[in-house]
């Protein structure tokens, strides 16, 4: 059960990196999941929109306009995707 | 603000306007044609500027001619009237308050409400000496508008539903004669306007200052090809189509028909070398469907298919 979970877990923090470093174009080592919405330039208003789009491919979850506006930063969209039943534990 | 698809004769349409202060700003391909038709005015061409302070000024061209007359009233003569007569459809210009222009080698858009003409008039007068490459290119670029707005992430429910009812009056269309060409070119870039474009257009604004080829010509390439990418790379594209009632098979049919093959091998090798700027295009960036540093390869692969 264990090695189970350890997969779930390692593919959505994956998927989500290859998301993140996608959208804003991110240098290798620049990502990790305390990365603020202030230290990428790109994460502007069309960030937003892009995150949204990609969180919809990779997690099938539709963020509200609200939601994608208020995020802070990576953690904020880990916190939205688990309250939605996805998990990162 | 004036709509005027009524085809009636130019010289009616412009009968307000005076030789005293006004001048008719046209296309150099289009000059002799618009002296026949309006043999009492005064005329600049293309390459020309207007006298800043004129009353009017009507403008007879393309999209790139008007959004320069746009331009030029909006920062040097803002008080002179612009009227606006295309003589072909796809941009749509005559009637958004959207402006293309090269700045440090890449086509960037002013938006601006205060761009917008005062009015503008439609007329058939020059169709007979376009080429009809050029007609169809049009219809290509009011595609591109229209389906780039349809599935747009900023579009509301009620513009995407608008949007559908276009792209259905736009396939019934079969040709690339019909004046109604400018209604749909309009109404597309007016739904782009209050949603957003995409990845075609973030690949038309990037190539066309390095190729020399025009917007039109590049929408109307890229307009198939990234129908399928998003199709192929996302369930919302068919989901979409389905909600809305529109005929994804007739749509694929439709858009192939302005895909040049030859053209589209012989840019490859651009598309590689300036996809690193392509994803940071704006317009990329807010493409229905996420375009990665990676998506470039799905472009060589449909290629080789």
């Amino acid at each position: 059960m264990e090695t189970i979970n350890l997969g779930v877990e390692m593919s959505n923090k994956v998927k989500l990196q290859d998301l993140i470093v996608d959208v804003f174009l991110l240098e290798d080592g620049e990502y990790s999941e305390n990365l603020k919405k202030d230290d990428v330039p790109n994460w502007d208003s069309l960030g937003v929109v892009s995150v949204a789009v990609g969180v919809q491919e990779a997690f099938g979850y539709h963020m509200t306009p609200e939601e994608a506006m208020s995020l802070t930063g990576v953690s904020d969209i880990i916190k939205i995707l688990e309250k939605n039943g996805i998990s990162f534990e | 603000m004036g709509f005027h698809l009524n085809n009636i004769p130019l010289d009616e349409q412009l009968q307000d306007v005076s030789s005293n202060n006004a001048v008719i700003w046209v296309s150099s391909p289009l000059m002799e044609r618009a002296k026949q038709l309006l043999p009492e005015l005064s005329f600049i061409n293309s390459a020309e500027t207007p006298s800043v302070g004129l009353g009017t000024v009507v403008v007879i061209g393309g999209g790139s001619l008007i959004d320069k007359a746009k331009l030029w009233r909006h920062r040097s003569s803002p008080n002179t009237k612009l009227i606006a007569v295309p003589s072909i459809w796809g941009s749509g210009s005559e009637g958004n308050g959207i402006a293309l222009e090269i700045l440090d080698g890449a086509k960037k858009p002013v938006v601006d409400e205060s761009l917008k003409p005062d009015s503008y008039y439609y007329t058939d007068q020059f169709l007979d000496i376009t080429p009809d490459v050029l007609k169809k290119r049009g219809v290509g670029d009011a595609f591109s508008h229209a389906l780039e707005a349809f599935f747009s992430p900023l579009a509301s429910p009620q513009l995407r539903g608008m949007s559908a009812e276009l792209l259905k009056d736009m396939l019934k269309i079969k040709g690339y004669e019909d004046i109604k060409w400018f209604e749909f070119s309009l109404l597309a870039s007016q739904y782009q306007e209050k949603s957003s474009v995409g990845l075609i257009h973030g690949i038309a604004h990037t190539l066309e200052p390095c190729t020399g080829l025009g917007h039109a010509e590049l929408c109307s390439l890229y307009l198939y090809p990234v129908l399928k990418f998003n199709s192929e790379n996302s369930p919302k594209v068919d989901n979409f189509f389905l909600e809305y009632g529109l005929n994804k098979e007739e749509m694929f049919q439709r858009t192939s028909d302005f895909f040049d093959p030859k053209t589209f091998a012989d840019l490859l090798p651009k598309l590689k070398e300036y996809w690193p700027l392509i994803i940071r295009n704006p317009l990329s960036r807010v493409n229905s469907v996420l375009v990665r540093a990676s998506s470039v390869g799905w472009f060589e692969e449909f290629f080789n298919e």
